[in-house]
């Protein structure tokens, strides 16, 4: 039971810190590099269905006040840009075939649906504009070649309140205003082309989860450190008992497996596999135990040649395959929490004070844990504790005098 | 075996949390895409156009007047002009070039005292303003404009020059908005439609009409009693005869609604004045206009001459005391014919 609590409690840390990180990192990001751009640039779909588009009330202004709006036409075609009323835009097109902007289908990318003419009750519109699609398929060629289509051109009319006309594209700033707003695009001339509105607007870009990300994650981190540290003092009071020392051990050569598994890094997937099989397999069942055992032999007897630690790791990878396989993914990343953590929890057992002296494993491991670091830090702290473990550690010290000359192979990882 | 299957689903549990929990923040870290949302429906109509778009008219309208009698060329006037308007202007710019003198082109000032904007949606579509007095210290000039269909532009229908006698009505701001008035309207002392009628037939009748009692009098009229004596003064004495009949123009009437619920009304007449005298007497245009618009034609017993007339009038609302006061005119012979 106390050994089931302090497992789940290291695994509540560890997943409480990896969530702290991950809140305070993401806080970051949401200010960073996941930071809403600050100018949104929307365009029409070109579907060539109509040379008039208009948009509908509320869509100049939808992301904000202010807006730049062009119109495009290929090869530069006459076009021209006229914003107004809505009732006047509407009344401007009247019964004409058109596409209306009804809003924002993505980011970078206007909402539109086309508005056929009605079906013609007189064969002449009034305006003399002959709608495209209306007329042109049922009478032919004739009736094209008699009438050339004439793009009506809304430009001059004393009912906009903003226009631009040109060819190929033109662009016009408009500031929102009380009232209903439509834009309306006008491909002009003979041929007229359907334009291509791309609204432009700058906006304030706010970062609300800067500061909840962080301070949620710096929370979230401190209480699974504390959790960390209570299960480890919890762990080590704990660890007189014989049976916690002896656990300690197999934890040491599982954590040492990985330093030795990244010797043959060169095989890459079946050593990843090792690490993974091994810390797990022994904890639980002693079949698996086994496993770890022959491990470690191949961690203490480190000078294996690379074949040999090749050929052992693939053993190993086929005798762990059925557990592996279903867990590898899960926990994996886990079991590397775990030994990441490792690491972390001497240095906390070292400011931790009363169990420290009577624990004997953890020394080795602590030098283990910092096999990067010096030994003479080790050595510093055994002594400033009066340990004469220090002579059992440097065996383990040689133990690491093996994993680091595998270590350079590991650095090219 | 035992213990591995609960830690397995602690770790699970821990995955799916993780997981949901940073999906969570990702989510809450894409903003909502921005939909329209746009001011609602005013529930007052609104002026159709702003002062300054009246402005950016008065001054086009201007222009064109200003372009065109220039040059004397009346065809550049049918891009801002219509209705009666355009057709007296056409009629003043060629008497102008016949004579080679402007002095009879109505001057129209651009500079306004006051707009009157509807509030009308749809199309046809009015406007009015007064203008100024003019340099000539004429009286002031309400003018009438129109867009016909929404692809129109706002085009100069109809003048009239305000008698110095009148007072205008009162009208809501250009920031308000008038509201048009169906020529059928009942809210008044009577229809506008029923008030240009009657009073063509007060003018050609004078106060014989049926209707002379609900008209006051007015210069108009006046002109109208006098240019008869005068005529039939000379024609008289070759047993000649004059007369004069005013006709509204078909669909030529506008109204827009005053401050105190009434209404001014606009109109186009058409007026026909025919004088003879005894056959193998000749007649001769009298006026400079007259004369310029029979140009070389061979006199004949007959003279017929055509006018155009615009009027104004106040339509005040139902049970007002005062009966329909007209507010100016223009009267211009704008044909002359022998038959």
């Amino acid at each position: 039971m106390t050994k089931g609590n302090s497992v789940l409690q290291r695994i509540l840390a560890a997943g409480l810190i990896v969530l702290g990180l991950v809140g305070i990192g993401t806080g970051v990001a949401s200010a960073t590099v996941w930071r809403e751009s600050e100018s949104v640039v929307a365009t029409t779909p070109a579907d060539g269905s109509a040379p008039l588009v208009l948009s509908e009330p509320g869509v100049l202004d939808m992301v904000a006040g202010d807006v730049t709006v062009t119109a495009k036409t290929p090869e530069d075609k006459p076009v021209t840009l006229v914003i107004g009323r809505e009732v006047d835009v509407e009344g401007w097109v009247g019964a004409d075939p058109h596409s209306v902007i009804t809003g924002l289908s993505d980011w970078d990318a206007l909402s539109t649906r086309s508005v056929d003419a009605p079906p013609p009750a007189e064969d002449v519109p009034a305006e003399g504009e002959v709608p495209a699609e209306g007329v042109a398929p049922a009478e032919g060629e004739e009736a094209a070649a008699a009438a050339p289509v004439v793009g009506a051109d809304p430009a001059g009319s004393d009912m906009w309140f903003a226009e631009a006309a040109g060819a190929g594209e033109v662009s016009l700033r408009w500031s929102d205003r009380p009232g209903r707003w439509s834009l309306l695009a006008a491909g002009t001339g003979e041929d007229p082309a359907t334009p291509v509105v791309t609204l432009t607007w700058t906006r304030e870009v706010s970062t609300p989860w800067l500061w909840p990300g962080i301070a949620g994650g710096t929370l979230l981190l401190l209480a699974g450190l504390a959790i960390a540290v209570i299960s480890f003092v919890g762990g080590r009071k704990g660890g007189d008992k014989p049976s916690k020392g002896g656990d300690k051990p197999s934890k040491r050569t599982a954590k040492g497996d990985p330093a030795g598994g990244a010797a043959p890094t060169a095989a890459g997937p079946t050593t990843s596999a090792d690490p993974g099989a091994a810390p797990v397999a022994p904890a639980r069942t002693d079949p698996d135990h086994e496993v770890p055992e022959s491990d470690r032999s191949a961690g203490s007897s480190a000078r294996l040649t690379r074949r040999e630690l090749r050929e052992q790791a693939e053993r190993e990878r086929l005798a762990a395959e059925h557990a592996a396989q279903e867990a590898a993914r899960a926990q994996r990343p886990r079991n590397r929490w775990l030994t990441g953590q490792i690491p972390v929890v001497p240095g906390r057992g070292k400011n931790a004070t009363a169990a420290q002296p009577v624990v004997p494993a953890p020394g080795p491991q602590a030098q283990a844990g910092a096999d990067g670091g010096s030994t003479a830090r080790a050595d510093a702290w055994r002594q400033a504790w009066g340990f004469n473990q220090s002579k059992a550690a440097p065996p383990a010290a040689r133990d690491d005098d093996h994993t680091p000359t595998p270590d350079p192979t590991g650095g090219d990882r | 075996m035992s213990t591995r299957t609960p830690r397995r689903s602690v770790t699970r549990t821990a995955a799916l949390a993780g997981a949901v929990a940073g999906a969570v923040l990702l989510a809450g870290c894409a903003a909502p895409l921005p939909t329209a949302s746009p001011d609602p429906t005013p529930t007052e109509a609104v002026p159709a156009l702003t002062t300054d778009q009246m402005a950016e008219v008065r001054t086009a309208v201007g222009t064109t007047l200003e372009a065109a009698g220039a040059t004397n060329d009346a065809t550049q006037l049918a891009g801002r002009l219509a209705g009666p308007a355009l057709a007296l202007r056409t009629s003043q710019l060629a008497v102008a070039a016949t004579r080679g003198n402007q002095d009879l082109v109505t001057n129209l000032p651009t500079d306004v005292q006051q707009d009157i904007i509807t509030t009308t949606d749809t199309w046809p579509r009015q406007a009015y303003a007064v203008t100024v007095q003019p340099e000539d210290l004429q009286s002031q000039r309400l003018l009438a404009y129109e867009q016909t269909t929404a692809r129109d532009p706002y085009k100069l229908w109809a003048w009239v020059r305000l008698f110095p006698s009148a007072t205008l009505p009162k009208f809501a701001g250009a920031a308000v908005g008038s509201e048009a008035v169906p020529m059928d309207d009942a809210s008044l002392v009577m229809t506008p439609a029923d008030a240009v009628a009657q009073y063509a037939d007060v003018l050609t009748l004078g106060a014989g009409s049926g209707f002379a009692g609900s008209f006051g009098d007015d210069p108009l009229r006046a002109w109208v009693a006098s240019n008869a004596t005068l005529q039939l003064a000379e024609l008289t004495k070759a047993e000649g005869t004059m007369t004069m009949t005013f006709t509204p123009t078909p669909d030529q009437a506008r109204a827009v609604r005053t401050a105190d619920g009434g209404a001014m009304v606009m109109a186009g007449l058409s007026a026909l004045e025919t004088r003879t005298v005894e056959a193998g007497g000749t007649i001769a245009p009298g006026s400079e206009t007259e004369k310029a618009l029979f140009g070389a034609s061979t006199a004949t017993n007959t003279l017929n001459v055509g006018y155009t007339t615009m009027v104004a009038m106040y339509i005040p609302p139902a049970g007002a005391p005062t009966g329909v006061q007209v507010l100016g005119m223009e009267n211009v012979a704008t044909s002359v014919t022998t038959s």
